[in-house]
């Protein structure tokens, strides 16, 4: 299996919102981060969670997010700080306007 | 009168338990307080574990000894770690390599999980919370604080760290990243804290006494020498 | 703020506005402790009734209310009799004649060990034959 994306890449995290249960926090779907590590392949939680053996494995991923993306300038954080989370990579999309900045 | 196991409830979990269910109710007359079961929740763990109990399904000395298994992990077991971290460099680097091969090296094991141990420095501060649920490095710092399941931490500590931070009493400079760490999946994490200035002829075992609890999940640093001296 | 979101489920809480941390330490209780322990031993080998997710899933399909006003070892116990039924291991019918059972023998027993600490004599009460003392709330 070779992970779709590697540390420093851009990516937006999806903004589906199933019923089922997921491990992707609301407050960060559709905001763009960054790829900082690669923790391997997991079982799905989302198969997991029914009783299933959660195949596929997903690739999940550390992505770090500004402070200021996911909340607009309203809470009580510094410029400089962030939040991170594991993601797997089935709600990640490449955040190509990003890439091609950089 | 007819035995029941389940007045014990407040009491006796500080000794050993070589007597299991079966000791008679007489604790003379400095009985400690007895907390009787009075709201359904309690009433349906007794049922519950009644039930599988009778049927067979676990033992009360299963459930015995995985109590005491349990009482036995504390945020000590993590200090070691730190202090250890701290006073050898080249355990240090296996440890960020590779948390759960480096606390085996203490003796220590986080099954079916990955240990990811987070350095803080000078310039980064880690601080971890599980918005969800409340996951939370249990084999390394026994069970969670009441606070770090509770709606106000996992609803603020991604929102506004630094207004948590301080309830706790630590104010970072805003040079500092606070870098939020929500746990949200099979990874689990425990930070290195800044070793505290002043302790470069200090032993392991004297710079396991500066770390905190809480200085491993992030919300504080590690103490000072000079409060402690 | 994101809390109009309809679907959002109420473990999902992360950038909720809510009030200070209560920092106080709280040493678990054995009531707290042995749920705890039941839930690892179920999880784990040789049983492996169910796996963590399974419960999360449990945890967070309870409804908004009782998630937001249970305490967290409360929900791990509802959780535990749900993936209890639902894995086959226990009927709800014996959980609900079981629950009644101890909860009918605890109401008794309720009026023992505040009386028997004041006045030794009140000893006898235990063996009371009056009716369980009613107690609001719902079964579980």
């Amino acid at each position: 299996m070779s992970a779709r994306f590697k540390t420093g890449d851009c990516v937006i995290v999806r903004t589906d919102n199933p019923a089922g249960h997921v491990r992707t926090p609301t407050y960060l779907r559709g905001k763009r981060g960054v790829i900082l590590r690669e923790f391997g392949p997991w079982p799905n939680p989302e198969q997991l969670a029914y009783g299933k053996p959660g195949w596929p494995r997903k690739t999940n991923y550390w992505v770090q997010f500004a402070m200021d993306e996911v909340w607009g300038g309203s809470g009580a954080y510094a410029k400089g700080d962030t939040v991170v989370a594991e993601i797997y990579e089935h709600w990640l999309e490449p955040d190509t306007a990003r890439r091609s900045e950089s | 009168m007819t035995h029941d196991d389940h007045s014990h409830d407040g009491h006796g979990h500080d000794h050993a338990h070589e007597h299991g269910h079966d000791h008679p109710h007489d604790h003379g007359p400095f009985q400690p307080d007895i907390k009787e079961p009075s709201e359904d929740w309690e009433f349906l763990e007794i049922a519950l574990r009644e039930l599988m109990i009778e049927k067979e399904i676990i033992t009360a000395r299963e459930i015995q000894d995985k109590i005491e298994e349990w009482d036995g992990k504390c945020p000590e077991m993590g200090a070691r770690v730190v202090a250890k971290a701290w006073f050898d460099p080249d355990f240090k680097a296996r440890l960020l390599a590779d948390g759960n091969a480096g606390v085996g090296e203490l003796g220590l094991e986080v099954p079916g999980l990955k240990l990811v141990v987070l350095e803080n420095t000078p310039k980064l501060h880690h601080m971890i919370v599980c918005t969800l649920c409340s996951c939370y490095p249990r084999p390394i710092l026994g069970l969670p604080p009441l606070w770090y399941k509770s709606r106000e931490y996992r609803s603020r500590a991604v929102r506004e760290p630094r207004a948590v931070l301080a309830e706790f009493g630590t104010d970072l400079p805003d040079t500092v990243e606070v870098r939020v760490v929500d746990s949200t999946a099979d990874c689990r994490f425990l930070v290195l804290p800044v070793r505290p200035e002043g302790t470069s002829t200090w032993s392991e075992e004297q710079l396991a006494t500066l770390v905190t609890r809480d200085s491993m999940i992030g919300t504080s640093i590690a103490k000072s020498p000079i409060r402690i001296a | 703020m994101a809390t109009t979101e309809p679907t959002r489920k109420p473990h999902d809480m992360g950038g909720d506005p809510a009030g200070p941390v209560d920092t106080h330490e709280h040493t678990p209780t054995l009531v707290e402790r042995r749920i705890d322990a039941m839930m690892q031993l179920l999880r784990q080998k040789p049983r492996a009734f169910w796996v963590t997710d399974e419960n999360r899933r449990t945890i967070e399909s309870l409804t908004p209310e009782t998630y937001r006003d249970s305490s967290y070892y409360q929900k791990w116990c509802l959780a535990m009799r749900s993936l209890l039924v639902e894995k086959g291991v226990l009927t709800d019918a014996e959980i609900q004649t079981k629950f009644e059972e101890v909860k009918a023998r605890h109401s008794v027993q309720v009026e023992g060990p505040s009386k028997r600490q004041s006045k030794p004599k009140a000893k006898s009460s235990m063996k009371s034959k009056s009716a369980p003392r009613k107690k609001k709330g719902t079964s579980p």
